[in-house]
C-alpha cells in the first residue's frame, strides 16, 4: 500500500530523512515510533506529497505520488499532529467541511458526518463550538476530521499527546475499529505502551533512519536481550555479582531491593535462578519475569530512553 | 462537496468572525457616523465681509464704504490692534494710506487689492470719470465647493478593498507552511480552482452585503447627495471588491508571515492609502495631489474615489471604463498568479 | 527584571511594522506641518486656471496680471466638469476662461471672459475683483485713448500701497507656531494609535489565560509584576514621545520661534500615559486582538476627528465641539494651543488629562478585579 524507498530530505544543513524506507501492506496498523523531531511528522507529509523531498521513491496505491494526483488524495485521510480546525464553525460543521473536500454528494456526507461524530463520541457536543471542547475532545473533532470520508489510508499523527485518559481509550479503540473496516492506519506516537497494544508492525525511527522494523516479536527477537526478571530480596547483601554469574545474564541492575537480571536467551532462566535462591538460601517476596518491552529496545537500538 | 456549499461554508466561516464584523461593517459605520457629524457645517470657506479698520475721518472711508465685501469701522490704530488679534479685524488703515495686518491671508490680500486700485487710479492719470463700475466683462459661474465628500467616497472606497481580508484569511489557511490546516487541505483531492472560486465568490457576496448596509446608511443620514448613479456605482464597488479578493490572495501567499500580521500590515497600508486619498480631511488630499501627485495616481483607493465622486456628482463616466478596467486588471493579475502559486504546490520546509 | 525585559523583547519584534507606521505617518504629519510665513507681508497666492482660447494682447496682458501675485496655469482646451470637479474639490481656487472673441467683445463691452468659483468662499471675491480690475482699467484708458494699450494698464497696476505687519516677530512667531501646532495635534494622534496597536497586542499575549496563571504561580510578587508592567509600557510611550517630539524639532528646527516646546512635551507625555491608561482598561476587557486593534484604530481616529485634528475645530458644528470638550484629545490640544501660552493657561487642561489619566486607572484596577475573580470561580 505504501512503498517509501531511500528517501532523503534536507532542511538546509540538517537531515530531516536519512535513506529513510518504510512499507505498510493493507488493512495493518503500522506504528511509526520514535523521539519528538526524528523525522516522522516530515516523513507523513512526503507521503502526502505536501513537502519536497530530495531523493527517493514514495509509492502508494502502487502510484507515485504526486500533489496533483487526486485518485490517491480521494482514498487518504491525514490527522495532523497540531488541531486543525476552524474555531469558527461547530463540530458538525468543522467535521461537514472537511468530508466535503472529499465528498460531493451531501446526502452521502450527512450520513458520514453522523458516523465520525459517533465514533468518536461526540454526538453530545454536535453544536458546540471548538472554543466550548474541552482538550481531548478538540483532540476527538480533528481526528473526525480526517476520517469522516473513511478512507483507505490514514495517517494518524501523535492523536494522543496531552489527551486524558477517557479521550484516549476512545481515540485507540477507534483506531483498532478502523482496522477492523479495513484502513490501513500509519500511527506515530512516542508512546511505547500504546504502539505495543495497538500496532500490528512497528517501525523503529532516530535521527530520520530506519533503525528497525518487524512485529513486536521481531523487533524483540532482534535484540540480544530476550527475558528480563525482576525479583525482591529481603536480604541486605549485595548479589550483583553472583547473579551475574548465572547463565545467559547480560546485565543486572539493582534498585534498592529489587534486581532486574537481562538474559540473552529464553532458556530455563527461571528455573536457573530459583535454583540460585534456593542454593543461597535468600528470601525472596516477588519474581516476575518478562520479554523485553519496546522501550528495551528502543534503548538497546538507540542508547537513549524514549521518553527524554 | 458543490461549489455553492463551499462557498455557503466559506461565508460562514467569516461570518461566525467577531472581528471580520467590526472591521467591515462596524468601523465603516462609526466613521460615517463621524464624518456626518462633523461634515455637516462644513461649506467653502464661510462667505463674510471683510472687516477693515479706518482712521477716524479718513479721506478713504467714503470710498470704501461702497465696496460691498467690505465691513468699515472707524478706530483708532491702538484699539485696531487689539482687534486685530482677536480676529475682529483684518487690517487697519492708517493715516498714511498704509495698511497694517497683522498676518498674512486671503482677507488681507483683498484688502491690498483695493486699496491698490484706488492708488492706480490717482497713478494712471485717467480722469475718473473714464472708469466704469457698471461694465461687466465677466460671465460667472459658480462651481459650490463641498470638499467633504471625499471623505465620505474615500471611506468606500476603502471599504470595497476590506474583501482581502477574507483572502489573506483564507489564503493562509490553505497553505501548509502557514497553517496547521493546510494539510488537510492539501491533501484532499478538492479542486484548488473550485476553492479559489468559492472563498472568492463567499468573500464577494460579505463585502457587498457590507457595502450596502453602509450605502443606505449614508442614503438615509448623510444630508447631501452621495449616490445619484446608483447601478454604476453597484458595479464600481463590485469590481472593487473584486479588486481587494485578488490583491488578498496575493498578499496571503506570502511565505513565513502569519496571517495576523499580513492582516495588521494589510490594514495600516490601507489606511495610509485613504489618508492620502482624502478620507482625514480634503486637506491632506489635497498636500499629496500637491506635493506627491504620483502617489494619488498609483493609489486604487484614491482612483476608486476620484471615480465614485465623478459619476455620482459630477455626472462625467469619462475615466469609468478605466478605473474598472484598471480593478479587474488587478484581480486578473492576482487571480492567476495565486492560481498558478498553489495550483502544484509541494514546499521545501513546513 | 524579567517581565520587564520580556515585555520590551515583544516591542522590539514589532520593530518593522513600528518602522512602517512611523514612516507612513511621519510622512503625513510632514504634509499637515506645511504651513509658512515670514517676518514681512506676503500677498496670497492662489491657484487659478486660465483657459485661454484666444490669441490676443488683452488675453495675453489678463495673464500677466494673474500671474503677478498667483499660481497661473494656462491651458488652451479644457473640460467644463473638469473645471468644476477641480473647485469643488479644492484643487485650484478658480478658473479663468477668455473667450476667442476677447477683442471684439471687449470694445463692445460684452463679457469677455468666464470666471469659475465657489462663490460662497472669499477666493472668490477676490479672483473677480482682479480680473474686473484689470479690465476697468483697461477700458478707462480705452475710453480716454481710444486705443487698447495692455502694455500701459499693466504698469498702472503696479504701483501699490504699502503694508506693513504690526509687530512683524509676533506675526513670524504665530506662523510658527501653527506649523508647529498641526504637527504636534498629529502627533497625539499618532502616539494614541501606535501605542493602542502596539501595546494592546503585546498585553494580548501577556494576557492570556495560561501565562497569567504561570505568573500568580511564581514567587514574583504582584506588585512586581505590575511594577515592571507599567515601566516597560511607559519606557515605549516615552520612546514614542521622544520620537515625536524631536522629530517635530527636526522637521521645523528653523521655525521654532514662539512654539510653546515645554507644553508640547508635556502635552505629548500627558497624552502617552493616558493611552497607556486607556489601553490598560482596553486590554483588562478583551484578549482579542482584532477587536484590539479595531478599538484602537477607532478611539484614536474618533477623537482626532472630534478634537479638530484632521478637521479645523471652527467648521465642526457646535454639538461636536461640544462632545470635544469630552474628550482627552482636545485637551492635549489645548496645552498649547496659543503662542504665548503660560503654564497658568495650560493648567486647567493638563489637570483635566490628569484626571482622565485617573479615572482610566481606576476603571482598570475594576475591570481587572473582576476578571481576577471570574478566574478563580
Amino acid at each position: 500500500m505504501i512503498l517509501m524507498k531511500d528517501v532523503i530530505k534536507r532542511y538546509k544543513e540538517v537531515i530531516a530523512l536519512d535513506h529513510f524506507s518504510f512499507s505498510a501492506g493493507e488493512n495493518e496498523i503500522i506504528g511509526l515510533l520514535g523521539p519528538n523531531g526524528c523525522g516522522k511528522t516530515t516523513a507523513i507529509n512526503c507521503m502526502l506529497s505536501i513537502l519536497k523531498f530530495d531523493k527517493g521513491e514514495i509509492e502508494i496505491f502502487g502510484e507515485k505520488v504526486d500533489p496533483n494526483n487526486n485518485d490517491i488524495k480521494q482514498r487518504i485521510g491525514v490527522v495532523p499532529q497540531e488541531i486543525a480546525i476552524f474555531n469558527n464553525l461547530n463540530v458538525v460543521e468543522n467535521i461537514s467541511f472537511f468530508c466535503g473536500l472529499y465528498v460531493k454528494d451531501s446526502k452521502t456526507r450527512k450520513k458520514l458526518v453522523d458516523e465520525a461524530i459517533e465514533f468518536v463520541g461526540l454526538e453530545k457536543y454536535r453544536k458546540f463550538s471548538p472554543r466550548q471542547l474541552s482538550g481531548g475532545m478538540k483532540r476527538r473533532l480533528n481526528i473526525a476530521c480526517g476520517i469522516a470520508h473513511k478512507p483507505d489510508l490514514l495517517f494518524l499523527d501523535e492523536p494522543t499527546v496531552a489527551v486524558d485518559a477517557q479521550s484516549r481509550n476512545f481515540i485507540l479503540e477507534g483506531v483498532k475499529k478502523m482496522k477492523d473496516n479495513g484502513t490501513t492506519v500509519v500511527y506515530t506516537t512516542h508512546y511505547l505502551e500504546e504502539a505495543e497494544d495497538l500496532c500490528d508492525r512497528l517501525v523503529i525511527m532516530d535521527n530520520g533512519r530506519n533503525i528497525a522494523q518487524g512485529t513486536l516479536n521481531e523487533l524483540q527477537r532482534s535484540i540480544s536481550t530476550q527475558e528480563s526478571i525482576t525479583v525482591s530480596f529481603l536480604d541486605d547483601e549485595d548479589l550483583r555479582k553472583k547473579l551475574k554469574s548465572l547463565p545467559n545474564v547480560v546485565n543486572v541492575e539493582k534498585s534498592g531491593e529489587i534486581y532486574t537480571i537481562q538474559f540473552e536467551k529464553h532458556q530455563n532462566n527461571l528455573p536457573n535462578l530459583i535454583k540460585f535462591i534456593e542454593e543461597n538460601q535468600l528470601t525472596y517476596t516477588q519474581i516476575s519475569s518478562e520479554k523485553p518491552s519496546l522501550s528495551n529496545i528502543f534503548l538497546e537500538l538507540t542508547g537513549k530512553e524514549l521518553r527524554d | 462537496m458543490g461549489i455553492f456549499k463551499m462557498t455557503y461554508q466559506m461565508m460562514l466561516i467569516n461570518f461566525k468572525d467577531f472581528g471580520y464584523w467590526f472591521w467591515t461593517l462596524l468601523y465603516p459605520l462609526l466613521l460615517s457616523t463621524l464624518f456626518i457629524l462633523t461634515t455637516s457645517n462644513i461649506t467653502g470657506d464661510g462667505m463674510e465681509d471683510i472687516p477693515v479698520g479706518i482712521t477716524e475721518d479718513h479721506q478713504l472711508t467714503v470710498i470704501l464704504e461702497d465696496v460691498e465685501f467690505l465691513e468699515v469701522t472707524e478706530t483708532t490704530e491702538s484699539k485696531a490692534l487689539t482687534l486685530m488679534e482677536d480676529n475682529e479685524l483684518s487690517g487697519f488703515i492708517t493715516e498714511n494710506n498704509e495698511l497694517l495686518v497683522t498676518d498674512s491671508g486671503l482677507d488681507q490680500t483683498i484688502l491690498e487689492s483695493v486699496l491698490n486700485e484706488i492708488t492706480q487710479m490717482f497713478e494712471s492719470g485717467i480722469p475718473p470719470e473714464n472708469f466704469s463700475f457698471d461694465n461687466d466683462f465677466i460671465v460667472e459661474t459658480h462651481a459650490d465647493r463641498e470638499p467633504q465628500v471625499v471623505m465620505f467616497y474615500s471611506l468606500i472606497a476603502m471599504m470595497v478593498f476590506y474583501t482581502m481580508f477574507s483572502s489573506i484569511e483564507f489564503i493562509t489557511t490553505v497553505q501548509p507552511n502557514l497553517s496547521t490546516m493546510g494539510a488537510r487541505f492539501q491533501s484532499s483531492p478538492y479542486s484548488k480552482v473550485k476553492l479559489l472560486m468559492a472563498s472568492a465568490v463567499g468573500a464577494l457576496s460579505l463585502g457587498l452585503l457590507t457595502n450596502f448596509i453602509i450605502i443606505t446608511y449614508l442614503m438615509i443620514f448623510y444630508q447631501g447627495t452621495l449616490f445619484s448613479t446608483l447601478l454604476p456605482t453597484v458595479i464600481l464597488l463590485i469590481f472593487g471588491n473584486i479588486s481587494g479578493i485578488g490583491i488578498g490572495f496575493a498578499i496571503g501567499l506570502f511565505p513565513k508571515i502569519n496571517a495576523n500580521f499580513k492582516t495588521f500590515v494589510g490594514l495600516i497600508v490601507l489606511l495610509a492609502l485613504t489618508f492620502s486619498a482624502g478620507m482625514i480631511g480634503p486637506g491632506v488630499r489635497m498636500l499629496v495631489n500637491e506635493h506627491l501627485p504620483l502617489l494619488n495616481s498609483l493609489n486604487p483607493v484614491a482612483r476608486v474615489t476620484d471615480t465614485l465622486f465623478r459619476i455620482n456628482l459630477m455626472d462625467n463616466f469619462d475615466d469609468y471604463m478605466m478605473t474598472l478596467g484598471i480593478l479587474i486588471g488587478i484581480a486578473v493579475v492576482m487571480f492567476i498568479f495565486t492560481l498558478f502559486a498553489l495550483r502544484r504546490k509541494q514546499y521545501d520546509s513546513l | 527584571m524579567t517581565v520587564f525585559k520580556g515585555m520590551l523583547l515583544h516591542f522590539w519584534r514589532y520593530k518593522i511594522m513600528v518602522i512602517i507606521v512611523t514612516f507612513l505617518f511621519f510622512g503625513i504629519a510632514v504634509l499637515f506641518a506645511q504651513n509658512q510665513s515670514g517676518e514681512a507681508f506676503e500677498t496670497s497666492s492662489m491657484d487659478i486656471k486660465i483657459v485661454n482660447e484666444a490669441d490676443s494682447e488683452i488675453a495675453d496682458g489678463l495673464i500677466d496680471h494673474l500671474s503677478t501675485n498667483n499660481d497661473v496655469d494656462v491651458v488652451n482646451d479644457y473640460d467644463r466638469d473638469q473645471v468644476v470637479e477641480e473647485i469643488y474639490l479644492m484643487e485650484i481656487d478658480g478658473a479663468v476662461v477668455i473667450d476667442e472673441n476677447i477683442e471684439s467683445k471687449f470694445v463692445n463691452g460684452a463679457s469677455a471672459v468666464e470666471l469659475f468659483t465657489d462663490p460662497r468662499g472669499t477666493g472668490s471675491i477676490h479672483l473677480n475683483n482682479e480680473v474686473s480690475k484689470y479690465f476697468r482699467f483697461l477700458d478707462a484708458d480705452y475710453n480716454y485713448t481710444g486705443t487698447v494699450d495692455t502694455e500701459n494698464t499693466l504698469s498702472t497696476l503696479e504701483h501699490g500701497i504699502t503694508v506693513n505687519i504690526a509687530d512683524p516677530e509676533n506675526t513670524a512667531e504665530a506662523s510658527d507656531f501653527e506649523g508647529m501646532k498641526f504637527y504636534t495635534n498629529f502627533a497625539g494622534y499618532i502616539i494614541m494609535l501606535l501605542l493602542l496597536m502596539f501595546i494592546g497586542n503585546i498585553m494580548t499575549e501577556f494576557n492570556q489565560p495560561e501565562l497569567r496563571d504561570r505568573v500568580r504561580v511564581s514567587p514574583l510578587k504582584t506588585v512586581s509584576y505590575t511594577a515592571q508592567i507599567i515601566s516597560a509600557q511607559s519606557i515605549m510611550g516615552i520612546f514614542s514621545v521622544l520620537i515625536l517630539f524631536f522629530g517635530g524639532i527636526f522637521i521645523r528646527w528653523d521655525s521654532l520661534d514662539g512654539v510653546p516646546l515645554d507644553k508640547i512635551f508635556v502635552a505629548l507625555l500627558l497624552i502617552s500615559l493616558f493611552t497607556l491608561s486607556l489601553q490598560f482598561v482596553i486590554s483588562s476587557l478583551t484578549t482579542n486582538k482584532f477587536l484590539i486593534n479595531g478599538i484602537a484604530n477607532f478611539i484614536s481616529i474618533g477623537m482626532a476627528f472630534l478634537s479638530g485634528i484632521f478637521i479645523p475645530e471652527e467648521v465642526l458644528g457646535e454639538t461636536v465641539q461640544n462632545i470635544a470638550r469630552f474628550l482627552p484629545l482636545y485637551h492635549f490640544t489645548q496645552i498649547y494651543a496659543e503662542p504665548g501660552i503660560t503654564w497658568s493657561d495650560s493648567f486647567t487642561h493638563v489637570t483635566i488629562l490628569l484626571l482622565f489619566i485617573i479615572v482610566m486607572l481606576i476603571i482598570g484596577i475594576i475591570f481587572e478585579n473582576k476578571r481576577k475573580s471570574s478566574f478563580n470561580l
